[in-house]
């Protein structure tokens, strides 16, 4: 028992509900997995670079000044990023033009969009997470002026808390953490396309975040077995059940 | 010595039934107490236990709901105080003034983010929602709190209350809020109170929570998992424990219920929950439940172990006070048991307790005691025993005058007062000087002479005058040369003392024993010394008795001498009539008192002749009457001379009466039969006897055989039948005896050549003194008297008869004085008639002698002239 190793893990708060996911079907019982406060994905990337991680979770592309630290990136699986309203709106489905005027606060009750005469609650991310730059990517486009109505959420749960408690709100969260979960809210189909897991991998549903770890090039053989095990079907076919797009 | 020990009879019973009596008392007084003492003792502590029990239950109850009421007023306050928070936002103001009701939303989403409230809504001044965050699931425009709620909306300030808002139950903080137009907005922060909530409150405790609201709705449940679901199932279906407990809670003061729930026990009490600065006074009603299940279960642990803990304490109290009892009332009953013996008499009662406490120093001393008892006791029996040892010798000695009976009587007192076997007395031989053995017992010392005495004890202790003790040596292994104590007698231990008169010491008694473990002390010392005393003057009492006896016949003796002398045809009369009354008293088995007064009445009996004239008396031929009674007055006048002399035993009467005859036909008082005395009567028929067959010088007597004749003839007229009787049976016996032996032997016996020398100088000498008169008669006496000194033969003649001078002489020298002496006197009437004259009086008075001794004189040399 005091022979285990001890495997740090902390990062992206969008990837943390994966990786125990992962950590707790990892058969092998070697290594104690240690979660630390989330740090966003920059902080697991500087985490794992001095050391002081053994795992960071990363939910975005790594940047030219993270990649020139050297470390090892592992994709695991891509993360729809569904948009998400109140059951009381009782709208189903939204175009991307629809979702970028209300974040510009172009309608103040969903009456005008056709839903019933509430009040929108728009609520936001801070322009520095990976769910706001997926978002900006994807939807709202990188120059849209946010709504001075709009509320910015620093975590993820917040954001699915407000979304689900708050009648006439709307908001944007990871798709599997939401799918497992079971948050009661309504998934937007945007366009038409639903945010599903087959309309990932299949491609129809672009608003995607790559989700993955770094670690370091001269991590332990039982990370590294980690990671492989990570990668295999076994571990695909679990993270799919639960709403994530595994790599190919 | 048994009837003695009947009346102690009830003490033997007492001993067991003091035992017992001491012991119960003792034992059931204890049982009792422990009884009682474990009875109370154990009702009350287990009563106590039961309530502290309950106490501590209804305590704990009531420590658990302040502390939750305590929880839910501080989650109330903290409600209040994330209120004001959020009201003091100026964003959310400012969108509560432009009535932006987006933003407002999204500030609330945004202020929940860090109040963590459950819901967080802002309401208008009619109490309908603008927006709201949170699981109440409040949509904008409805009217959420009760009207009462929505009146004190007006007051515009912040307070705590107890609703039900939307779809729960709450804890809701309410805070005033600009409006739009002046209006004042209030926002709501909500808490519900549902299961959960009282959960994460009770979460330690073991308490069930239920909270009911002021109708006594139920609003939360909170059960432990370690109390049973039937509670749980219990308390929603709202028993009357509950409702009591309510009531109670209402009425301000809350009391234990105790609530049954599927055959457990449990207690429940109801408290009211109300917020400090809540002005609309609304209340939720705290019930907490305690199950007594675990309490009951130590409870009645607590009471099982009080009670088999009492028990035990009870049984080994009574144990021990039952081994106390005991170990004090068995000593004490068996000292009173071997008291009881001892009282009988058994100092032999050991008491035998180990240990050492007051009850065996006790026994200790008991036996002590016993033993000092029993050594005294014994000492005490010896004691008395040599008591009545002696007293008994001392009254034998004076019982007896026979010095032989005495020292036997005396040594068998002794033998049985030292418990020994041998014992035997020496006496000096005064005339001697020879120690004498005089006695003995358990040791034959018959053959002892003069050699083998002078090497007893003994002779040290006669010469010495002092006691001897011998005891042997007490080492045993030296058996082959064993120390005699006294040769002598065989004893191993002896013990000798003199026998000390004012003369001296006359003789010594010894007692020994063959045992060599015998020992003997000074106290027996002292003990012989005191028997050896009472010996000295029995013997002394009878040497002087014998010395009397001896004065008394002397003084008979000479009496009769001169009755002799008086009248010579009547000579040695007296002698024949007491040798005859001797024999006969002897065969009538006659006391030695009445032998002895009997020998001197016959020595006596004709004294009265004295007074009777010689005329009569020596007249020969036949008496005139006025002579006869005369003669007839002889008895009245012995009697009357013996009158003034003390005999030890009455004389007088037997000389008196010696004449009477059996049928009355004597004299001189007529008497007959038994009127006699006895001793007269036996008289009278020595007397007729004697006179019958004694040859007289003017006839000779008659033969036994017709003197018999003629005493048979007379029996029962002149005599006493029996006593005639009995004398012929002697006479007859003496004659079978001795006529046979006579005549075959040879020898001629000393005291029979005595007799025939003595019967023949008496007949020469009255011979002589017949023809040649008393003045002839006396010359002859002076000169063969004169012959006998000048030849120092120790005989003399005396009124004619041949006294002896000195007694201590043997037979033969008596006799060959005797046949001297004859010789001597036949010399001399040659002398002084011629010698045939000598021979005619040596002829007649052989003539005059019995048959028998004229032929006992003819073989001495006697022979008749022819």
């Amino acid at each position: 028992m005091t022979s285990r190793e001890v495997a740090r893990l902390s990062g992206s708060g969008t990837c943390i509900p994966m990786l125990r996911l992962l950590t707790g079907a990892y058969p092998a019982r070697e290594v104690e997995w240690r979660y630390l406060p989330g740090l966003h994905s920059g902080g697991g990337v500087q985490g794992v670079a001095s050391g002081d991680l053994e795992v960071g979770a990363v939910s975005r592309e790594l940047t030219d000044d993270e990649l020139a630290l050297g470390l090892d990136y592992t994709a695991l699986a891509d993360d729809g990023l569904v948009i998400a309203v109140h059951p009381s709106v009782m709208l189903h489905e939204l175009t991307t033009q629809q979702v970028k005027d209300i974040y510009a606060g172009a309608y103040a009750n969903w009456s005008e969009l056709g839903g019933p005469d509430l009040p929108i609650t728009i609520l936001d991310r801070n322009e520095d997470e990976s769910a706001k730059i997926i978002m900006r990517t994807f939807v709202l486009g990188s120059d849209l002026a946010i709504s001075s109505k709009a509320v910015s959420l620093y975590y993820e749960p917040d954001m699915i808390q407000g979304v689900s408690s708050t009648a006439g709100a709307i908001g944007y969260f990871s798709l599997g953490y939401s799918i497992s979960t079971d948050v009661p809210v309504t998934h937007v189909a945007l366009d038409g396309v639903e945010p599903s897991v087959e309309n990932i991998l299949s491609g129809a549903y672009r608003v995607v975040r790559p989700l993955g770890v770094v670690t370091s090039p001269d991590a332990s053989d039982d990370v590294k077995a980690f990671l492989a095990w990570s990668t295999s079907d076994e571990a695909r076919e679990m993270l799919r059940a639960n709403g994530y797009s595994p790599v190919r | 010595m048994p009837t003695a020990t009947r009346p102690y009879g009830d003490h033997e019973m007492k001993p067991s039934s003091l035992s017992r009596h001491l012991h119960s008392q003792i034992v059931l007084p204890l049982l009792v107490v422990l009884l009682v003492v474990g009875t109370v003792a154990t009702v009350v502590a287990v009563s106590i236990i039961g309530r502290v029990i309950n106490d501590w239950v209804d305590e704990t109850s009531r420590s658990t709901s302040a502390a939750v009421i305590a929880q839910i007023k501080e989650r109330g306050t903290d409600a209040v105080r994330g209120a004001r928070f959020a009201a003091e936002n100026a964003v959310l103001e400012q969108a509560s003034i432009d009535r932006d009701i987006s933003t407002v939303s999204g500030q609330l989403v945004l202020l929940n983010q860090s109040l963590k409230a459950d819901n967080l809504m802002l309401l208008d001044e009619d109490g309908r929602v603008v927006a709201s965050t949170g699981t109440l699931q409040v949509m904008p425009g409805d009217q959420p709190l009760g009207a009462s709620d929505r009146t004190y909306l007006a007051l515009l300030m912040s307070h705590p209350i107890l609703a039900r808002i939307g779809s729960g139950y709450t804890a809701s903080a309410l805070e005033p809020v600009k409006g739009p137009e002046g209006l004042t907005y209030t926002l709501v922060l909500s808490e519900i109170i549902d299961d959960d909530y009282l959960a994460t409150l009770s979460e330690d405790s073991d308490a069930a929570l239920t909270l009911y609201d002021s109708a006594g709705r139920l609003v939360a449940s909170a059960v432990p998992s370690t109390l049973s679901d039937a509670l749980a199932v219990a308390i929603s279906a709202r028993p009357d424990a509950i409702t009591s407990a309510l009531a109670d809670a209402d009425s301000g003061e809350p009391a234990p219920h105790v609530l049954d729930a599927d055959g457990e026990e449990y207690r429940t009490i109801a408290e009211k929950v109300v917020f400090g600065n809540d002005p609309t006074g609304s209340t939720v009603y705290l019930v907490t439940t305690v199950g007594t299940g675990v309490t009951g279960r130590a409870r009645s642990t607590t009471t099982n172990l009080i009670v088999m803990w009492s028990v035990v304490a009870i049984a080994v109290l009574f144990g021990l006070g039952w081994w106390v009892a005991r170990s004090i009332s068995m000593p004490l009953s068996a000292l009173s048991e071997k008291a009881a013996r001892v009282a009988q008499g058994d100092y032999s009662a050991k008491v035998d307790i180990v240990g050492s406490n007051e009850v065996s120093e006790l026994a200790e001393n008991f036996n002590r005691m016993t033993d000092s008892l029993q050594e005294r006791s014994e000492s005490l029996t010896k004691k008395v025993l040599e008591l009545a040892t002696l007293y008994e010798m001392s009254r034998s000695l004076g019982a007896t005058l026979d010095l032989d009976t005495l020292l036997d009587s005396v040594l068998d007192s002794a033998l049985r007062i030292f418990d020994v076997e041998i014992g035997y007395v020496t006496m000096l031989d005064r005339d001697t000087g020879t120690l004498e053995v005089r006695a003995w017992k358990g040791t034959d010392l018959s053959r002892a002479d003069d050699s083998t005495v002078r090497n007893s004890m003994s002779e040290w202790v006669v010469r010495e005058g002092r006691p001897l003790i011998f005891n042997p040596q007490t080492n045993a292994e030296d058996d082959s040369a064993p120390t005699r104590g006294d040769g002598f007698s065989g004893a191993l231990a002896a013990l000798c003392v003199p026998l000390p008169s004012s003369e001296g010491t006359i003789g010594a008694i010894t007692v020994g024993s063959r045992d060599a473990d015998q020992r003997f002390s000074s106290d027996d010392v002292r003990l012989l010394a005191t028997i050896a005393n009472h010996v000295t003057i029995a013997v002394g009492n009878i040497s002087l008795f014998s010395s009397v006896q001896e004065a008394y016949l002397a003084t008979v003796r000479a009496l009769a001498a001169a009755v002799d002398a008086k009248d010579p045809y009547t000579r040695g009369h007296s002698d024949g009539v007491a040798a005859y009354a001797m024999r006969i008293g002897e065969a009538l088995a006659f006391s030695p008192e009445q032998m002895i007064a009997l020998e001197m009445a016959a020595y006596l009996h004709d004294i009265g002749k004295i007074g009777i004239s010689e005329d009569i008396l020596l007249k020969p031929g036949k008496l005139t009457d006025a002579e006869m009674s005369q003669m007839r007055h002889h008895p009245l006048i012995g009697a009357n001379i013996l009158k003034p002399v003390a005999f030890p035993w009455p004389i007088a009467p037997i000389v008196r009466h010696h004449h009477e005859h059996y049928d009355g036909a004597g004299y001189p008082a007529g008497l007959k039969t038994e009127e006699i005395p006895i001793l007269a009567r036996v008289l009278t028929v020595a007397d007729s006897f004697e006179a019958m067959v004694a040859d007289r010088p003017y006839r000779r007597g008659r033969s036994q055989q017709e003197a018999m004749l003629e005493l048979r003839r007379c029996s029962g007229t002149q005599f006493d039948p029996r006593i005639v009787d009995a004398f012929i049976d002697v006479l007859e016996s003496s004659e079978h005896d001795m006529g046979p032996r006579s005549e075959e032997d040879d020898e001629i016996g000393p005291d029979e050549a005595q007799a025939v020398y003595i019967a023949v100088g008496d007949g020469m000498f009255s011979c002589f003194r017949r023809l040649g008169g008393p003045r002839l008669a006396n010359n002859l006496e002076r000169a063969v008297n004169e012959r006998l000194r000048d030849e120092s033969i120790p005989l003399s003649f005396q009124a004619g008869r041949l006294i002896q001078l000195v007694e201590s002489f043997g037979d033969d020298e008596v006799t060959t004085h005797l046949a001297r002496a004859l010789s001597i006197m036949g010399e001399c009437m040659e002398t002084a008639s011629g010698a045939g004259l000598a021979d005619h009086f040596l002829g007649e008075a052989l003539e005059a002698l019995p048959e028998r001794m004229r032929s006992h004189a003819e073989r001495l040399g006697f022979t008749p002239p022819a």
